[in-house]
């Protein structure tokens, strides 16, 4: 069982946090990877495109009495391709988080939402340096940390949060 | 017998508390912005104040300073004496008021503070108490009218991480203690002390604040 990689989606629709993990065969080699390196990538655009088209159509499917039901009923929580699955957490401020694994790992719903309850809020909403918009005009692309989650705090503390589950590797 | 407002007051939400109190430096900044727009002939190209605020409304004539971003804090007067005298004259204003209501509860103890190092203390323990609902780590002395004070997790700036690293957390947490020493300064002032306080941040998130006044004890 093992996690490969980490995204967050803003609600427009920009990818600001991609953390991958390496694993390789030998021990002491976990943590290794990439952050932020893959945010603009076609990867995590066709992955935002794929949850997106999952995620509407997947309102459709059932009806339920009320609107605010089907929501709950219908909403995306994993799809699987391949070896891999695809874990999918929306807040209500539309912020998607997804986590890939494989396809061992049946539900992820807890983790996702302890990193967004916990990890996001601590070190993002309530960290006065960190925006919590991350859209930027055009213009304004000289500074690399902007428009993505680069603070340390958030990096370290989801990294030690993930890698202490027994399904890390 | 009339209800006492300390006691039937009721809390505060701490996160909306910090949350506001995080507001203070960006928007003193954009006071400093806006009056020097309005006495510049050129500036002043902000939009008509009187609209209410967009995702999109400029805050301040900072470059892309828009609302839930950061981007005021890079303003070259984040460290300008006028933005951080303002806030500093915020904390005081605040220190005078809150001795006051902290105050008037401890006069029917009997306690009495004459004593420098007891006012000390009642900043240590009742203003930081009320404050930070914690209280001061340490308090030094050299009893030629400094003090230290120590706070090992200060919490105004326990959760600032900047993006840009280290170093870029302790410039921009060093402008928010300007309130704290405001404050301390406002306490001290309702006692008749006249001081200079100062703070620097040790090892972060610990500060240290350094008060100097001009009574020997």
């Amino acid at each position: 069982m093992t996690i490969y990689s980490f995204y967050i989606f803003d609600r427009h629709c920009n990818c600001i946090y991609n953390r991958e993990f390496t694993h390789l065969d030998h021990a002491n080699a976990s943590g290794v990877g990439q952050v932020n390196k893959n945010n603009d990538s076609n990867a995590s655009k066709l992955l935002f495109g794929i949850l997106y088209s999952l995620k509407t159509i997947s309102a459709k499917l059932i009806d339920s009495e009320s609107e605010a039901e089907t929501a709950v009923a219908n909403a995306l929580k994993s799809f699987t391709i391949g070896p891999y699955r695809a874990h999918y957490l929306e807040s209500l401020t539309r912020l998607k988080f997804v986590l890939v694994s494989d396809d061992n790992i049946d539900n992820l719903q807890a983790i996702l939402w302890e990193l967004y309850s916990v990890y996001y809020i601590r070190n993002v909403v309530h960290n006065g340096l960190s925006p919590i918009e991350f859209k930027q005009s055009d213009d304004f692309k000289e500074n690399e940390t902007v428009g993505k989650i680069s603070n340390s705090g958030f990096i370290t503390e989801t990294d030690q949060f993930l890698q202490s589950l027994r399904f890390f590797n | 017998m009339t209800e006492d407002i300390l006691d039937t007051q009721s809390y505060v939400n701490n996160s909306c508390l910090q949350l506001l109190l995080q507001e203070l430096v960006p928007t003193s900044i954009r006071v400093s912005h806006r009056l020097h727009d309005s006495t510049s002939t050129t500036g002043a190209s902000l939009a008509n104040s009187t609209e209410p605020t967009q995702a999109d409304t400029q805050l301040s004539s900072v470059r892309n300073d828009l609302p839930g971003t950061v981007n005021v804090l890079e303003s070259s007067l984040l460290n300008n004496d006028e933005v951080t005298l303002r806030i500093e004259t915020y904390g005081y204003s605040l220190g005078l008021k809150l001795a006051e209501v902290l105050l008037y509860k401890n006069t029917t103890s009997g306690t009495k503070l004459v004593d420098i190092l007891d006012i000390m203390k009642f900043v240590c323990r009742d203003v930081w108490k009320c404050l930070y609902n914690k209280q001061m780590d340490n308090l030094r002395t050299n009893h030629r009218g400094t003090f230290v004070l120590v706070d090992n997790n200060y919490k105004l700036i326990q959760k600032l991480n900047s993006p840009k690293g280290i170093h870029d957390t302790l410039a921009k947490s060093r402008v928010y203690l300007w309130l704290p020493c405001g404050i301390i300064r406002g306490i001290l002032s309702s006692f008749g002390i006249e001081s200079n306080v100062t703070a620097e941040i040790t090892s972060f998130p610990a500060v240290t604040f350094n008060i100097h006044t001009g009574i020997n004890n």
